[in-house]
């Protein structure tokens, strides 16, 4: 690899330029960090926080506080989305203890979920959610891994019509569905999509990333390092000396530059319980993201090890 | 359906291992003294029943209160917190509770240890629930007072209440006591790979035994006593 090489700011060309929306960040994100929502045009910072796991810690008083103080260093790097939905245990209600007393909204772009098989049940769980959070309303609700995604797809156009909600998405994982998440991001107005893609998991590549950017509709990627087990193989690994050209220190940083240099991806949401692991991923969305040049000689570096 | 094999264990688990093990600490600490007196009582119970065929009834009683009281505050106020799955389980071990309860007062033929190998490995089995599961949480790094206690936490209660099932009840019984703690320790088992803990092989042992004399029982000749 040569020092000389140029490097394009790519990936970040899905609209640095568009208008900032109304969120207090606590240190303002500069404009490499931020994507748009293209449904609205609104940036928003492109690493967020997810809560599979991590945040499920029931009533334990010394994890509450260190979840909090994540949360907290979370805003103070720019905020943006947490990620959270029913199905993840008391993570909601340890995000809820970690914005009290926070100024409203605290630079948080709140997004949660629907998991219930009864549709009838959807509105009954999202107000329970919103009593978790702390919360009135929320930015973005997503059905949960499609599950009874055609009555909750209802239940939240329709809630966006009325003025509860600002954005409407669906969510699948571990590449699971994507024939009929397809199907959906074709034939319904969903503003977010929810995914897995990793330097491992790249099957959305192939049709649902350029499938997001023709509809205009904002990709959330979940599991960038899944669940820790890419991250855990590769930490004996060096990092391929691409990797200070662009301002990664870690395998995770390189890994979340990887995810983000997609055009399509709008916020990766890595999940932590850890102050410095959350500086460090917010840090990934600043500086150089790689050009498609420099994707692929990742994606062959990784390949040999 | 074919979705279903893409699953992994791991993919069921909703926690990490320090919110788990840190349960049974918060649980000990929360309860202090009990667990010390705990499995005091539960030997004491269990030495009841060898001397004597009234000490049956009274382990009955221990047994009874300790399925409850694990059901209630360990299962239902704590566990349940981070896995909304054992909220189904509850009402199985209350159950537990009443049946055990039911053995106390039953005024049919005398209780009292079973002979042979069945009751030997019912012992043995109460063995390993009152000192093989605070020595196994020692061996995995953790402080002792953190770790599971019979009567407080629900694998060493249910391999306790397995054991005197088999050693101290009739056939009938046992197949109305047995099915519960076998399943519990079955899905305590896939729950402590998905952790990746070694404890897994000791909680799946027990469970692969209790199963074994499970069906043993269930297909055995009807005992006269």
């Amino acid at each position: 690899m040569t020092p000389n090489r140029r490097h394009v700011l790519a990936g970040a060309g899905s609209g640095l330029l568009a208008a900032i929306a109304p969120m207090a960040f606590a240190a303002a994100p500069t404009r490499s960090e931020l994507r748009t929502i293209p449904s609205s045009g609104v940036a928003i910072p492109s690493v967020g926080l997810g809560s599979w796991i991590t945040f499920n810690v029931g009533d334990d008083p010394v994890l509450l506080e260190s979840s909090a103080e994540v949360v907290a260093a979370f805003i103070d790097e720019g905020g943006g989305m947490i990620d959270s939905s029913p199905m993840y245990g008391s993570a909601q209600k340890t995000i809820g203890h970690a914005l009290q007393g926070m100024p409203a909204r605290g630079g948080v772009f709140s997004a949660d979920k629907v998991w219930t098989s009864s549709v009838a049940g959807g509105p009954e769980q999202i107000a329970e959610t919103g009593a978790n959070w702390g919360l009135a309303s929320f930015d973005l609700l997503q059905v949960h891994n499609l599950v009874s995604w055609e009555g909750h797809l209802d239940t939240l156009v329709g809630m966006k019509a009325d003025g509860q909600l600002r954005y409407v998405g669906i969510t699948t994982s571990h590449g699971r569905r994507h024939d009929e998440l397809e199907r959906i991001m074709r034939a319904h107005p969903v503003d977010f999509v929810q995914l897995t893609y990793n330097l491992v998991d790249r099957k959305a590549e192939e049709r649902l990333l350029p499938l997001a950017m023709d509809r205009g509709i904002a990709v959330i990627v979940n599991r960038p390092f899944r669940r820790g087990a890419l991250t855990g193989r590769l930490a004996n690994e060096p990092l391929p000396g691409l990797a200070a050209d662009l301002g990664a220190a870690t395998w995770a940083q390189l890994i979340l530059k990887f995810i983000l240099s997609h055009p399509a991806v709008t916020v990766a949401i890595p999940a932590t319980t850890r102050v410095d692991h959350l500086r460090e991923n917010k840090a990934s969305a600043r500086g150089l993201i790689p050009d498609p040049a420099l994707r692929q000689a990742i994606l062959d570096h990784f390949d040999t090890l | 359906m074919d979705q279903w094999l893409d699953y992994e264990l791991s993919d069921f688990l909703l926690f990490s291992p320090q919110v788990y093990w840190r349960l049974f600490a918060l649980e000990n600490a929360a309860l202090w003294p009990l667990p010390a007196l705990a499995p005091l009582l539960a030997i004491a119970g269990l030495l009841a029943a060898i001397r004597h065929p009234d000490g049956a009834r009274a382990l009955a009683v221990l047994l009874a209160i300790a399925w409850i009281w694990v059901g209630y505050s360990f299962l239902w106020q704590r566990y349940a917190s981070i896995n909304w799955a054992v909220a189904y389980a509850a009402p199985a071990i209350f159950l537990q509770g009443i049946g055990w309860a039911a053995v106390a007062v039953w005024r049919g033929p005398v209780l009292g240890v079973q002979a042979g190998i069945i009751g030997l490995l019912g012992l043995t089995l109460c063995a390993f629930a009152v000192v093989g599961y605070p020595m196994a949480g020692v061996l995995a790094g953790r402080a002792f007072w953190d770790a599971e206690f019979v009567g407080l936490a629900p694998d060493p209660t249910a391999a306790f209440g397995a054991g005197a099932a088999l050693a101290v009840l009739p056939r009938g019984a046992v197949l109305a006591l047995l099915p519960v703690p076998v399943l519990w320790l079955g899905f305590s088992t896939l729950t402590l790979i998905a952790l990746e803990s070694s404890q897994a092989w000791f909680t799946g042992a027990i469970a692969v035994c209790a199963g074994f004399a499970l069906m043993w029982r269930l297909i055995a000749r009807r005992s006269t006593t």
